[in-house]
């Protein structure tokens, strides 16, 4: 590889690590105009950087917030290198699909929003589909991306039954994706009571997700 | 009382409010309201549903507002005075589950522990009212909030709370309190139950909270109306920036209370608070949840408005060591901050789990808090020179009347906190305080009655609560 690339990529993982999404775009861009490929400037350059930080918060060393910001940095570093990426017609490698949202009559983002950068650091492709997102919508998203998991959210113990109403709607369909939920109100009982997985927090999320995609072990 | 904040600082939080209600707006998810604010000379776009408060209509909402309130209690011998320098503590809950307290094994919450926990808080002291705490997990979902207000209907007489989530559970829950009180304008008069309402963060208001409160204010019954913002994630890290954008939230909750019905009594509440930085959780028992809350006090008395939010509140489990300094600092330290109501006993879990124990020590921590509230006793009677005169050098005071006189009043009794020395406690069956709880509260429950609701206002009530199953 030629000098100046290396330099590229080290300055694309450092824009990650400093959770500078300027610098990100910015070096995203000039890797694609010095005619890199869109997958490495992504592998050996974003998707590093963030893995660092991941480490780092597994360690304890970093908090929630600087993973948040890394993977939205890296989210709009993304943006930049997407229609390359499909104009190559280059599938990356992510450990899995994820369609999240929150439920119908919930309009909480946060817990949401923190699953999705989680998800993000540990390598999987993740498509927010927003807040109050009716079942419909989780599953079309989930269609048409070939989406392996469905992940839905719902602070509130009455918007519960809308988690209840996508579980059958998934059954109804003929995807074959594995649905978990979580949210504040939701618990280890309800969601085996509408046959779906559970997690009760961000961290355990990952772990569940990998589980259900059958990533074995550390990924 | 202990100031945080100065007055410039109250100033500059308002201002900074004012700036963002101007500004920038709130996104309120309801056409009825929307069109309200229009109305008062908001400017509105419709389409984003996103309403920008001028400073004057805010203001002017405020000063509209009612300062004190009177809370009822079903029975009669409850009342709270509130927007005064009163302090007063009660329950809280988003509960859905319990610790079984025979077992200690958590369960989902069924309407019948629901019932019995509610006269457990019936039956200790110094719950000054009773929120619901929890949602029983036995009937169907879509019901369950309606339930746990029929539920506190029948087994307390103090005050009741509890959140409301549309306008049609509102409907519902005022058809019943106007049953309990006897009409309509008895509910007005003496309101023996509080709506609360929670706002979302950041500067979004949903239609179910909306629509709830817009409900409230035009009947005129109390409304607490608060929100929660989780400083770090939906609100800036900073305490301040957070009082900043909690404040912009409570008073554009104002607006649209006060464009319903300017005299329904509105009730500025918070539950401002952090986020945890290692597990994105939400965060109630620590220092930042203490000073928060001291602050939300301070700008309610600002405006000169009934104050109320969370407090004695913990992120432990059970009833442990960390569930005692948790509290203590969460009922404390906002309680010396000024009158208001302080929402939390028998949570434990951050508000989810219920807690027969934590109640019962909750009850206790009340006790003591509101002891040191009622300060020292000085004049010249308790100064008690003349006594000490008499009784002289190297005597005793135990047998005196004036110790006599004022014990009572002077001293705080525990209930639960174990004061034998050693050996009598090992004797005793050496039971650490949680075990202790238990036992007053298995106690209470075998004992206590609360006041019954007559058999005909009963069978009316479910008679409501089948009509909404049946919908």
């Amino acid at each position: 590889m030629k000098d100046e690339n290396k330099v590229i990529l080290e300055e694309l993982k450092n824009a990650i690590k400093n959770f500078d999404s300027d610098a990100a775009v910015k070096t995203a861009k000039k890797a694609l105009e010095a005619g890199m490929d869109p997958l490495k400037i992504m592998e050996n350059g974003l998707v590093k950087g963030l893995r660092e930080v991941g480490d780092l918060f597994a360690k304890g060393e970093l908090f929630i917030t600087h993973l948040v910001a890394a993977a939205e940095a890296m989210k709009s570093a993304m943006e930049i290198l997407e229609p390359a990426l499909l104009a190559k017609k280059t599938e990356r490698k992510a450990l899995g699909k994820v369609v999240i949202g929150t439920v119908a009559g919930d309009i909480h983002s946060i817990g949401k929003r923190i699953v999705s950068c989680m998800l993000i650091a540990h390598g999987f492709d993740v498509y927010d589909i927003g807040e109050d997102a009716p079942a419909e919508l989780f599953i079309k998203k989930a269609r048409e991306v070939g989406a392996d998991v469905i992940g839905a959210s719902a602070l509130l113990t009455t918007t519960l039954p809308a988690q209840k109403d996508l579980a059958e709607a998934i059954a109804r369909s003929d995807l074959k994706v594995k649905y978990i939920v979580g949210g504040a109100a939701a618990t280890e009982e309800w969601a085996k009571k509408i046959g779906a997985f559970y997690a009760e927090d961000s961290i355990s999320a990952v772990e569940v997700i990998k589980r259900l995609v059958g990533v074995k072990g550390e990924g | 009382m202990v100031d945080i904040l100065s007055r410039d600082q109250l100033y500059s939080l308002h201002l900074a409010s004012l700036e963002l209600l101007e500004e920038v707006g709130v996104r309120v998810l309801s056409e009825e309201a929307l069109e309200l604010c229009d109305q008062a000379g908001a400017e509105v776009d419709f389409k984003r549903q996103v309403v920008r408060m001028p400073q004057y209509l805010v203001e002017e909402c405020i000063r509209k507002s009612p300062h004190k309130v009177t809370l009822y209690g079903r029975d009669r011998k409850y009342r709270l005075y509130i927007g005064g320098d009163k302090i007063y503590f009660g329950t809280v809950g988003i509960g859905t589950r319990i610790i079984n307290p025979r077992t200690g094994q958590y369960q989902p919450l069924t309407t019948k522990d629901l019932a019995e926990i509610t006269r457990l808080a019936d039956a200790l002291e110094n719950v000054d009212f009773y929120h619901a705490m929890g949602t029983p997990t036995d009937v169907p979902l879509e019901v369950g909030h309606t339930y746990a207000w029929l539920i506190s209907f029948k087994n307390t007489g103090k005050h009741i709370m509890n959140s409301l989530i549309d306008k049609e559970s509102a409907q519902v829950v005022l058809k019943m309190g106007t049953i309990v009180a006897g009409g309509e304008d008895e509910l007005r008069k003496t309101p023996i139950m509080t709506f609360v309402i929670c706002l979302s963060s950041p500067l979004l208001h949903d239609k179910g909270a909306t629509e709830a409160l817009l409900e409230a204010a035009r009947f005129g019954l109390p409304t607490l109306a608060e929100s929660g913002p989780l400083a770090g994630a939906n609100s800036p890290v900073t305490l301040a920036g957070t009082l900043v954008q909690n404040n912009a939230e409570v008073l554009s909750g104002l607006v649209l209370s006060k464009l319903a019905n300017p005299r329904s009594p509105f009730i500025y509440g918070s539950w401002a608070r952090c986020m945890d930085m290692k597990t994105g959780n939400v965060v109630f028992g620590g220092p930042e949840f203490a000073l928060l809350q001291m602050c939300v006090t301070q700008l309610a008395h600002y405006y000169n408005l009934p104050c109320a939010g969370g407090g004695m509140l913990c992120d432990s489990k059970k009833a442990d060591a960390q569930s005692g300094c948790e509290k203590m600092l969460t009922a404390l330290l906002p309680a010396l901050s000024g009158g208001r109501l302080i929402l939390g006993m028998g949570l434990v879990a951050s508000e989810t789990v219920l807690s027969f124990e934590q109640l019962v020590l909750d009850n206790e921590i009340a006790g003591m808090v509101k002891r040191v509230l009622r300060r020292i006793d000085f004049r010249d009677e308790t100064l008690a020179v003349d006594v000490i005169k008499k009784v002289g050098i190297g005597g005793h005071f135990m047998a005196e009347k004036h110790t006599l006189q004022h014990v009572d009043s002077e001293f705080w009794l525990p209930q639960v906190m174990d004061r034998y020395v050693l050996d009598g406690w090992l004797k005793r069956g050496a039971m650490d305080a949680q075990q202790r709880a238990r036992e007053v509260a298995l106690q209470k429950l075998d004992e206590h009655k609360p006041v019954p609701l007559p058999k005909d206002i009963s069978s009316e009530l479910d008679k409501v609560i089948g009509e909404v199953g049946k919908t």
